[in-house]
Order: structure tokens, then C-alpha cells, then sequence
């Protein structure tokens, strides 16, 4: 099914280039989310699909139909804002079905189509209250479904969870997805908690400034990051710097590793990034040599609970490694130690 | 600091003691000296002097046709030049705080220089633009549209005009405040849930604004009430307003009981429309 | 994008009915005779040159300046200590205060006038400089009283804390952190009265007494006797003034924000 398809789309606000040409092909029904550092352009990017901001070129296609130049309130999205931007002089049910009336619904109708959908966000018998009677919680859901009520072919919303307490903020993130999918509707959501996107979403958008790094389901993002910035970005990565011998080994200082591969057309002597994630470094007792080791030093030990955070120093690099407390390695600063990078669990993007 | 702790002593209050004396014996003072002065007696010969007295004369001329129909011309133009400056100034204001900054700053040098004009300069200059010899009537004929030129002064028109065009400026500025907290999201939201431009402003700004515009119109109105210059100079007699009347009792004639009796009257009828002009106003919010 | 250019060409409607007289003063202004042409017939300077040689239009020059600068001065001298003291101490007589501070303009100003008027004659304060400088000191004190409120609320009150705990007294703290933030409101506010006064007919014609003219009550009681292009050089003179002053606030304070401007995603 074609959903929405973002073609070469740029925007600049002066000299200042907040978009710049940006591909994107998103599938119909999906759940996406839109991941960056602050002030990388992901607003900007979903007001361009919203129509509140005009590209400065390319253009926005929403099922096979160009959209570049309909007006917001022609195109039938449904949009969550930052601040939620609740009517504050209108009642909760007449927030929620402003759009019906625009489109001249009756109002015993429009009255019982508020209190399905309040139902369906989990918040039912508030119809008449203020927004100002409402918890912050509360007020998101009366958001959620106003931007519903005219089912609208694309769902958007704009940190929407931000605001909330952590407990509140996973609770949320459940019953959105769960709604999503029942409801089926193509959902993009704007996120700086990489947490948040890669638990919730089919699709992750990873930018940087202004641009589109890479686009893939959250575990493809996260085992194959496809450049230094997404693998640094998502989660904490060890990133080293590295060179390439050949199709499947680099140099890393003196010493040699081998990886599943190596990038696409990357010749011997080049400059690469090797990429582990933290969970994959294992630590062992000193003096096992073997392929893919480094001998190293433990400079610093953090207990989170959760899990185990070793610092490692291996000469000029630094890496952490981190295990669950039962696989916890018996290790306490200054010891010296064996760092295993093992080749399965090796990124080499390039630098 | 606790926001709201109490001053205590003598030194805390000093701060308060110079607005006070200068408030209380100068505007307050005089206040108080307009309503005794309103009973007193007015000799038949003095100009400007008055005798210790009390009796309600002053207050009973006021039932005369003469100034039933000045309070009543004086309201309907208060009411309808408040009305149009609101109904021009509350869009334009609204429009001017989307601006982006440069001609936002621009365009508010321009209200405040506008503003700044006396209602002597104001009432002069539309009665050149609507005389005959250097008026817009001219351009009007250049364009085609009139045989000949016209004079469109004094006359009702022009008097609702000057005061419109004075009224205007402190119409923005008294909303300009609270329309650039109206944040973009809410218009923004209205427009994702399919309103139109014309329609979200008619549906989220006006209503959200609602208490701005209502204030704005109850504040010009008031000032409106104490028109002096324009009327006189734009209007014929019958378009004088009570300001008017009063100056002349007051500096004219000299009976300065009348005319703080007339003030006084004055003052209790703008009060009571301010009141009703609440109530109604507040009525409609909650609907 | 149709409705924005509606709201442009509304937006532009208004600017230039606003503008509108004073192109039509300003061309008056400039008439060689003594008579009333629009637009003019024949360019002359001879109408600014009279405001400043002949005597009566430069002494009502002269008063008003007087006016309009010590007028400024004594309604900051009121406004400032009665702002703060409502700021710092939310009790009810700072409250009281305020709003009478607030009343000269929730009144039909000609009732001011005449109140004002019965007690400056008994005073003797009628018909002088000083006399019309404190009525107008008085009358326009809202301005600033608003402005200057308008700039405490904006200053976050743990900033003042901040300095509390660092050992700064309450004067300390209000010379030191309070004062320099208002300063850019009490110089607006300052702006205002001064070009407001200048400007002001009715108290200054009460007060006045036929025998002090302001530039305002001078226009009037000219044009009363008969008309004469040096009442539209005046105005231009005025409506110069009043572009410099406020050019000046924009130029070297937040003009916006000091009229009250506040996004909400600015803090
Ligand atoms: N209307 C505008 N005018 C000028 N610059 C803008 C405008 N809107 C956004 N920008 C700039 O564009 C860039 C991207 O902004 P954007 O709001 O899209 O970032 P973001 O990724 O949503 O950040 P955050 O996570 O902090 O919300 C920023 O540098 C911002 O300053
Ligand atoms: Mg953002």
C-alpha cells in the first residue's frame, strides 16, 4: 500500500538550512519514528508533512497524490503537539470534536462520537469538563483522540510524551502503539529518547543536522548502524577508530580483528569506525591471548544495578563494557584484564 | 525572598509613601473637591466662585431635553467608534504579533507615533483630508468617482472617523499583549483538524481573545466618552459631546458647581455602561 | 497563498488610512501662501521657520518641552517605588494603589480636568509650568506604572533570591539586580509621558487658564481665530518628534517585549 513519500525535500529559514534534501519512503499502516539530538530538524520535518511549513523545494506525497502545495486543512492529518494545544475556551468534548463541526456534524452526534473516543483513549465521563480540570496525563489522551476523531489518514505527533513522569511516559508509549494498531493508521512520531522510538516503532528515521542518516526496523538500526553518528546515537557505542586490511579484517593500533564485513567498496588502508555496542565486550581474565583481544586495563567500575559498567583502557583506546550482575567479571580497578571484541558483534561503518 | 511576605516597619513602606502622598493629594483630592463643590451654591454674579451649601440645583437641571440628547450622542458615538476601532484594531493587531520581527518592530513605531498625535492634531488633519480644498474628495474626483469636489466637514461621518482614526492605535496597543501569547500550536491545531484560516480565526483566536477584545472595547470606550476637540471641530452643535458641556459650564460660564455636577453625573453613567458592558461581555463567554 | 494576501493587503489598508492625514498635513505645511491647499501651491519653508521666530509659537514650544520633560520625571518618581512596592509586597494598600494609579485613564479624562482644575487655582498652581507639569505628571502616570509593572513580572524572582543569598540587603538587591532590569521599561515609560504630554489638550487646556498654551491648546485656539499654515507645520514638528523618540526605544530596547510581547516558548 503507498503511504507517504518525502521527495528530495528541503527547508531553509534564512541562511540557515533546518532540511536538507530528504528522501524518505514510508509505508502505509506503520508506526515510524522520527530520532535525533535536539534542534536537528525533526519538527520541521513532520510540520512539512503537516503542510504548517511550505518546502523550499521538493515534494510531499501522500498515497501516490502530491500534497506539496494543500493547505493544512485539506490534507485530513491528525496531529499532536508539543504543548498539546488544547482550545482552552472549549470544554474537553468540544476540543475533541472541533473537527466534526467544521465538517457540520450534529451536535447530539458529534456528543456521542466524543464519548467513543474518549473511550477508546481510556478516559471516559470527562466530556464536560474544563481543560484545566485535567492532569497532564489526562490532558495528552483528550489530545490523542481529538487528533483521531476525524480518522485521518496520517497520525502525527510532535514529542508528545515529553512532558509526562517516566512511569506515566512508558504507560503511554504502550497504549499509543496498541492503539496504532488496532486502528491501523500511519503514525509518526517525533522523539529524542531513543529508548522511546526503539521500543515503539516498526520504522526508526535516525537524523543528524538537517539530515536523514538511516531509516530501518529498530533492531537493524541497532545491530547495523550505518554510519559513526547513528551507532554513537543510538545507545552508547564504542566507536574506535580503525583501518581496513581487507574485506574481513581492520587494524586497530597494532593488533588485528576480523568482522563480518567491512563497508561497501572500502580498499586496504582506508579509514574506518569500528562500532561495539557495550553488551558486546566481553572482559576476561588477563593472559588468554586469542584472535579479536586486546590486553587492557579496568580504570573504573560503576554498579547500576541493572547491570555492570566497566571502563576499559587498552592503551590509547578507551571502551566500556557492560554485563548483566550474574555474568559480572571479577574485576575491580587498576586490574589488569583481556578485552574481547568478538568479530560476530563488530560494525565497521565508515569514518 | 518569599513572594509574599508582608512589609514590616517603618522603612519597608517608604517606597510606598511618595506615590501615595502624590496620588492621594492630587488626583484623589480633587475628586473629593468635585463632589462637595457639586452641592454647593453658585451666587448669581460670581464667575468661577461658589459658597458653601448644599442643595441638589445642579443635579436637577440635568432633566432637560438639551442634555438628554448630548448624553445620549455623546454614548452612541463613544459606543459606535469604540466598536469600529476594535473591529479594525483587534484583526490588525492579531496580524501585526504573527509578524516576524522587523516589521513587527516597524509597525509598532508607527501605532506609537500615531498614537502619540494630539487629538488636536488628529481632528485638524481629517478636517483637511475631508475639506474641500485640499481633501481626499479631490482625489476621489481625479479618480473619476465624483463630479466635484466635496466638503465632508463638519457632519456625523466626520466625527465618527476622527475618532475612530484617534481610538485605533490605542486599540492595538492595548491587545497587542495578549495576542502574541496566543501560541501558533493552538492555530496550528485548529488548521490539522481541517478548519480553514478565516474559519480557525473566527472559531479559536476570536473566542480565545474574547476578554482582550472586550476590554480593549470597554477602555476605548471610556476614553471616547471624554472626546472634546474632535466633536467640536468636525461635528456641528448637535454633535457636541458632554465634554463639551462641561469645559463651557467650567471655563465659559464659570459655574463650576454645574460642571462638577455634570462630572459627577458623567462619571456615574460611563460607570454603569462599563458595568452592563461587563456583565453582557461575561455573559457571553460562558456560552 | 490566498489568505495571506488578504491579511497583507488588510494589514496595508490600515497602515495607510493611518497615515493618511498625516501626508495631507505634511503637504499643507509646505503651501507658500497663507491658505489651505492640498496639494500644495508653490514650496515654502516660511511655516517651520515662524514656529521658531515668531514668540508665541515658540514660547508654547518652549512650555511644552518644560512640560513634557518634568512631567516624565515626576511620573517615573511615582511609578517606580509604587510598582515595586505591589511587586515585592502583594498586600492589599499596594493593590489599592496600583489601581488608583490606573484611574486617570479609566475616566473620561475631562473629569480629571476639572477636579484637577479646583484645586490647582486655590494652590495657585494654575497656569504655570510647574502647575501643568505635576497634572500631567499625575494624569499620565498609568504609562509607566504599567510599563514598569510589565518589566518586574518578567524578572524571575529567583534571580532575586539569588542575590539574597549572596548577602545583598533589599536596597542592595534593588539597585544592584532590580533596577538595571527595569531600566529599559522606566526609559519607555519615560517616552511615553514625554511624548504624551507634549501632545495632551485637555488638562493643559483646563489648567492653562487662556494664559499658558501649550503647543496643542496654541493649535486650538489658533485655529478658533483663523487658520494658518503654521498649525500643520506644528503638527509635522510633532509627529517628527514623536518618530525620533520612539525610533530611538526600538533602536536600543526590545520594543515588543517592552509593549508587553511575550511568546509563550520563549521562556
Ligand atoms: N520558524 C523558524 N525560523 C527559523 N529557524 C527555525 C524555525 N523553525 C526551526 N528553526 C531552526 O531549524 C532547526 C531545526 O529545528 P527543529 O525545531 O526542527 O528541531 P528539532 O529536531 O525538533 O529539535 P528539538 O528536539 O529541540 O525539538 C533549528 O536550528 C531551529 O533553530
Ligand atoms: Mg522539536
Amino acid at each position: 500500500m503507498p503511504g507517504l513519500e518525502l521527495r528530495s525535500v528541503s527547508k531553509r529559514f534564512g541562511p540557515l538550512t533546518a532540511v536538507e534534501a530528504v528522501n524518505l519512503d514510508l509505508p502505509a499502516g506503520k508506526f515510524i519514528s522520527f530520532l535525533g539530538p535536539s534542534g536537528c530538524g525533526k519538527t520541521t520535518l513532520l510540520r512539512l508533512i503537516a503542510g504548517l511549513e511550505t518546502p523550499s523545494s521538493g515534494q510531499v506525497v501522500l498515497e501516490d497524490r502530491d500534497i506539496t502545495a494543500l493547505p493544512t486543512h485539506q490534507r485530513n492529518i491528525g496531529m499532536v503537539f508539543q504543548s498539546l494545544a488544547l482550545f482552552p475556551h472549549l470544554n474537553v468534548w468540544n476540543n475533541i470534536t472541533y473537527g466534526l463541526r467544521i465538517r457540520g456534524m450534529p451536535q447530539a452526534d458529534r456528543r456521542r462520537r466524543a464519548g467513543e473516543l474518549l473511550e477508546m483513549v481510556r478516559l471516559p465521563g470527562v466530556e464536560e469538563r474544563d481543560i484545566k480540570q485535567l492532569s497532564g496525563g489526562q490532558r495528552q489522551r483528550v489530545a490523542i483522540a481529538r487528533a483521531l476523531a476525524l480518522e485521518p489518514t496520517l497520525f502525527l505527533l510532535d514529542e508528545p510524551l515529553s512532558a509526562l513522569d517516566a512511569k506515566l511516559r512508558e504507560e503511554m508509549q504502550v497504549e499509543l502503539r496498541m492503539l496504532q494498531e488496532r486502528l491501523g493508521i500511519t503514525t509518526i512520531i517525533v522523539t529524542h529518547d531513543q529508548r522511546e522510538a526503539m521500543t515503539m516503532s516498526d520504522l526508526v528515521v535516525v537524523m543528524s543536522t538537517a539530515e536523514v542518516q538511516q531509516v530501518g526496523p529498530p533492531l537493524e538500526i541497532y545491530r547495523s548502524p550505518a554510519t559513526a553518528f547513528v551507532a554513537d546515537f543510538i545507545g552508547s557505542s564504542n566507536l574506535l577508530d580503525a583501518q581496513c586490511v581487507d574485506p574481513s579484517t581492520v587494524r586497530i593500533g597494532e593488533s588485528e580483528f576480523s568482522v563480518p564485513s567491512v563497508p561497501e567498496g572500502a580498499r586496504s588502508g582506508d579509514a574506518l569506525t569500528l562500532t561495539i555496542r557495550p553488551e558486546d565486550v566481553h572482559v576476561l581474565p588477563s593472559g588468554d591471548t586469542a584472535s579479536n583481544r586486546l590486553p587492557g586495563r579496568v580504570s573504573f567500575v560503576r554498579d547500576v544495578g541493572a547491570s555492570v559498567e566497566l571502563f576499559l583502557r587498552c592503551g590509547e583506546l578507551e571502551l566500556i563494557s557492560i554485563s548483566a550482575p550474574k555474568d559480572r567479571p571479577e574485576a575491580r580497578p587498576g586490574d589488569d584484564v583481556m578485552v574481547e571484541l568478538p568479530a560476530e558483534s563488530c560494525v565497521v561503518v565508515r569514518r | 525572598m518569599s513572594a509574599h511576605s508582608r512589609p514590616r516597619g517603618l522603612v519597608p513602606h517608604l517606597p510606598f509613601a511618595w506615590p501615595a502622598l502624590m496620588l492621594g493629594c492630587f488626583f484623589l483630592v480633587p475628586f473629593a473637591i468635585m463632589v462637595v463643590v457639586s452641592f454647593f451654591h453658585r451666587p448669581e454674579s460670581g464667575v468661577g466662585t461658589y459658597e458653601v451649601g448644599f442643595e441638589f440645583t445642579h443635579y436637577l437641571r440635568f432633566f432637560s431635553p438639551l442634555f438628554a440628547r448630548h448624553i445620549l450622542i455623546t454614548i452612541e458615538f463613544a459606543a459606535v467608534a469604540a466598536l469600529l476601532s476594535v473591529l479594525v484594531g483587534f484583526p490588525f493587531t492579531y496580524f501585526l504579533s504573527r509578524f516576524r520581527r522587523r516589521p513587527q518592530v516597524l509597525a509598532l513605531v508607527f501605532i506609537l507615533c500615531v498614537l502619540s498625535l494630539s487629538e488636536v492634531i488628529v481632528a485638524y488633519s481629517w478636517s483637511v483630508l475631508l475639506s474641500r480644498s485640499a481633501g481626499i474628495s479631490n482625489f476621489f474626483v481625479w479618480l473619476g468617482l465624483l463630479a466635484k469636489p466635496a466638503s465632508w466637514t463638519p457632519g456625523y461621518g466626520a466625527v465618527l472617523f476622527g475618532l475612530t482614526y484617534f481610538n485605533l492605535p490605542f486599540a492595538v496597543l492595548i491587545m497587542y499583549p495578549q495576542c502574541t501569547r496566543l501560541d501558533t500550536e493552538i492555530t496550528e491545531a485548529a488548521r490539522t483538524l481541517g478548519a480553514s484560516p478565516l474559519r480557525t480565526f473566527f472559531t479559536v483566536v476570536v473566542p480565545m481573545l474574547w476578554p482582550t477584545i472586550m476590554t480593549a472595547a470597554i477602555v476605548l470606550f471610556v476614553f471616547t466618552m471624554g472626546a472634546f476637540v474632535t466633536p467640536q471641530w468636525l461635528g456641528r452643535p448637535q454633535h457636541w459631546m458632554f465634554a463639551i458641556l462641561i469645559s463651557d459650564q467650567a471655563l465659559t460660564r464659570g459655574n463650576l458647581p454645574f460642571a462638577s455636577a455634570l462630572s459627577m453625573f458623567f462619571m456615574a453613567i460611563t460607570l454603569a455602561l462599563v458595568a452592563l458592558t461587563v456583565r453582557l461581555g461575561r455573559r457571553k463567554i460562558e456560552r | 497563498m490566498i489568505p495571506r494576501v488578504a491579511r497583507n493587503v488588510f494589514c496595508w489598508l490600515v497602515v495607510l488610512s493611518l497615515s493618511l492625514p498625516l501626508f495631507i498635513v505634511a503637504g499643507v505645511s509646505l503651501n507658500q501662501k497663507k491658505l489651505m491647499f492640498f496639494p500644495p501651491r508653490g514650496l515654502s519653508m516660511r511655516w517651520y521657520e515662524e514656529i521658531f521666530t515668531k514668540s508665541a509659537w515658540l514660547d508654547s514650544l518652549l512650555a511644552s518641552l518644560g512640560i513634557a520633560a518634568l512631567a516624565g520625571v515626576l511620573a517615573l518618581s511615582i511609578a517606580l517605588p509604587a510598582a515595586y512596592f505591589l511587586w515585592r509586597y502583594r498586600v492589599f494598600y499596594a493593590k489599592l494603589l496600583f489601581s488608583i494609579g490606573l484611574m486617570p485613564f479609566a475616566l473620561p479624562p475631562v473629569i480629571t480636568a476639572l477636579g484637577m482644575l479646583m484645586l490647582w487655582v486655590p494652590l495657585g498652581l494654575a497656569a504655570s509650568v510647574h502647575g501643568l507639569a505635576l497634572a500631567h505628571g499625575i494624569f499620565l502616570v498609568t504609562l509607566p506604572l504599567v510599563m514598569i509593572s510589565l518589566g518586574l513580572e518578567s524578572i524571575d524572582r529567583e534571580i532575586v533570591e539569588a542575590a539574597e543569598t549572596m548577602g545583598a540587603s533589599p536596597s542592595r538587591t534593588f539597585s544592584t539586580v532590580i533596577l538595571p532590569m527595569v531600566v529599559p521599561y522606566m526609559f519607555a515609560g519615560y517616552a511615553f509621558v514625554f511624548v504624551i504630554s507634549m501632545n495632551e489638550f485637555i488638562i493643559s487646556f483646563f489648567i492653562g487658564q487662556f494664559s499658558l498654551a501649550t503647543l496643542p491648546v496654541k493649535i486650538f485656539s489658533q485655529l478658533r481665530s483663523g487658520y494658518t499654515p503654521t498649525i500643520a507645520s506644528v503638527s509635522v514638528l510633532f509627529i517628527l518628534l514623536a518618530v525620533v523618540v520612539f525610533s530611538l526605544v526600538a533602536r536600543f530596547g526590545d520594543l515588543p517585549r517592552l509593549l508587553g510581547a511575550w511568546t509563550p516558548k520563549e521562556r
